[in-house]
């Protein structure tokens, strides 16, 4: 009985003494590592200005300034253009941002996390084209609109945000959309929207769908029906203030695990990581 | 007898002419100061309605013709350059429609339009009709109210079409315009 006794005691005293290694390991090992993953931010600089861009820097209130060529542009930072402007940043990561004309958007993080580059950018309106480089490593590059997040695995597209809701086409590699639950992959040469409507249904809704949809109010299925049998009560329109268009913005907080809002752009933007390629 | 059918037909025509009512302005006195248009736009696009003193402003704007004026001036400057109509009634602080500034963007950047508008002459349903079929407006009717953001989008597309006769496909869902 003794013996069972000792043999109990010395168990638990391993027990103890082995938890304890594993505690000390585990508070030292976040420490190292937090030290070798410790995120460096860094900067994107204006290559290009052409019309009227100015810049707010972040915690400077409401002082915008005028844009201008070799500029360094910093997180949190915002920018707005006029019309006949064209502005081209360029990051530090090779990566190459145009912003065009009647556009407002936002740096919300631009930064080096170990080996990965990671940049989250949120589009209020307007449109920009965007050129991802990996030369320098692997990149996670977001784009945040009003309705959803878009995520590179490819290099490069044109995305926009206006009346018609979110716009985006892929002119190289693939492109990851994602609104709430939903997630569309777009390769090079497609287009989708803030449906996320596939493009070969793109494509059909242009043809079939445009006298049935005269308020911009058909929701998925009925569109699946215009596209599919045509007619029906979709010739006499639906009543509607469409979907996914600026007139049901969600916020993009609901759907991501931590999001950022910049002051004066009041949007949510995505800051979890994607897949970094 | 043929002569007199002429002449009939010219002075009907010189009649429904000259019935047109001209249009009134309210509230001309309304200062539309210069600024820059990135901060109009910023401004604009964050409203859920554009004046029409507003619209106007942003219309001299994108024609790069702004300068001090009053509402009333700009009315009479875009009036003589056919890009308000001349029978318009317009109130500075009342909601632009989207009839309204589809006709001002039509004249703006010199579209020509389909078989209605080439017989009769643009006019705010047929304009609206022409823009919505271009991909440069979102759908809807004549007497609707402009958001911010649609004012916005549509100047910016209409800018563009000015300068580089297209509109790139992430602005208007009809894969480039025209």
């Amino acid at each position: 009985m003794s013996r069972i006794r000792k043999g109990l005691l010395s168990g638990l005293v391993v027990a103890c003494l082995l938890s304890g290694a594993r505690a000390q390991e585990a508070t030292t090992q976040p420490a190292g590592a937090g030290a070798a993953t410790k995120p460096r931010p860094l900067v994107a600089t204006v290559k290009e200005v052409k019309g009227a861009a100015q810049y707010l820097k972040a915690g400077e209130g409401e002082k915008w300034r005028p844009l201008k060529v070799g500029d360094k542009l910093d997180e949190l930072g915002i920018i707005r253009t006029g019309f006949r402007t064209r502005v081209v940043l360029a990051f530090a990561d090779n990566s190459e941002v145009v912003i065009n004309r009647a556009t407002k958007m936002g740096i919300a993080q631009f930064r080096k996390v170990g080996k990965v580059t990671r940049t989250r950018i949120g589009l209020k309106y307007g449109s920009m084209r965007m050129n991802i480089s990996k030369a320098r490593g692997p990149s996670d590059f977001a784009v945040s609109t009003p309705v959803a997040t878009l995520a590179v695995s490819g290099s490069g597209s044109d995305t926009g945000f206006s009346d018609f809701g979110l716009l985006l086409g892929v002119f190289a590699g693939d492109w990851l959309t994602n609104m709430g639950p939903k997630h569309l992959n777009v390769v090079a040469g497609e287009t989708t929207d803030g449906r996320l409507t596939r493009a070969i249904f793109r494509t059909k809704l242009r043809t079939a769908v445009l006298l049935g949809d005269v308020f911009g109010g058909l929701g998925p299925v009925e569109l699946n029906s215009m596209i599919f049998y045509g007619g029906g009560r979709g010739s006499i329109g639906f009543a509607g203030a469409g979907w996914g268009s600026h007139n049901t913005l969600r916020p993009s907080g609901d759907m991501l695990p931590s999001t950022i809002r910049i002051p004066g752009l009041d949007i949510d933007i995505g800051t979890s990581n994607t897949s970094p390629n | 007898m043929n002569r007199v059918f002429r002449v009939l037909g010219v002075a009907l025509m010189l009649a429904a002419a000259g019935c047109q009512p001209a249009g009134q302005v309210v509230g001309g006195q309304v200062k539309l100061a210069p600024t820059d248009s990135a901060a109009f736009l910023d401004r604009i696009a964050a409203r859920t309605s554009v004046t029409e003193s507003d619209a106007v402003a942003g219309i001299l704007l994108m024609l790069d013709r702004q300068e001090e004026t009053t509402f009333a001036e700009a009315v009479a400057k875009l009036a003589e350059d056919r890009i308000i109509s001349s029978s318009w009634n317009l109130q500075a602080d009342r909601a632009i429609t989207k009839g309204k500034l589809a006709y001002m963007v039509y004249q703006a950047c010199r579209l020509k339009g389909g078989l209605t508008v080439s017989l009769w002459g643009p006019s705010q349903r047929y304009c609206l009709k022409e823009l919505q079929y271009r991909g440069l407006m979102t759908p809807g009717v004549p007497y609707n109210a402009v958001t911010g953001l649609e004012y916005v989008a549509v100047l910016s597309r209409a800018d563009e079409l000015r300068q580089t006769g297209t509109v790139s496909r992430v602005m208007s869902p009809g894969e480039g315009v025209r």
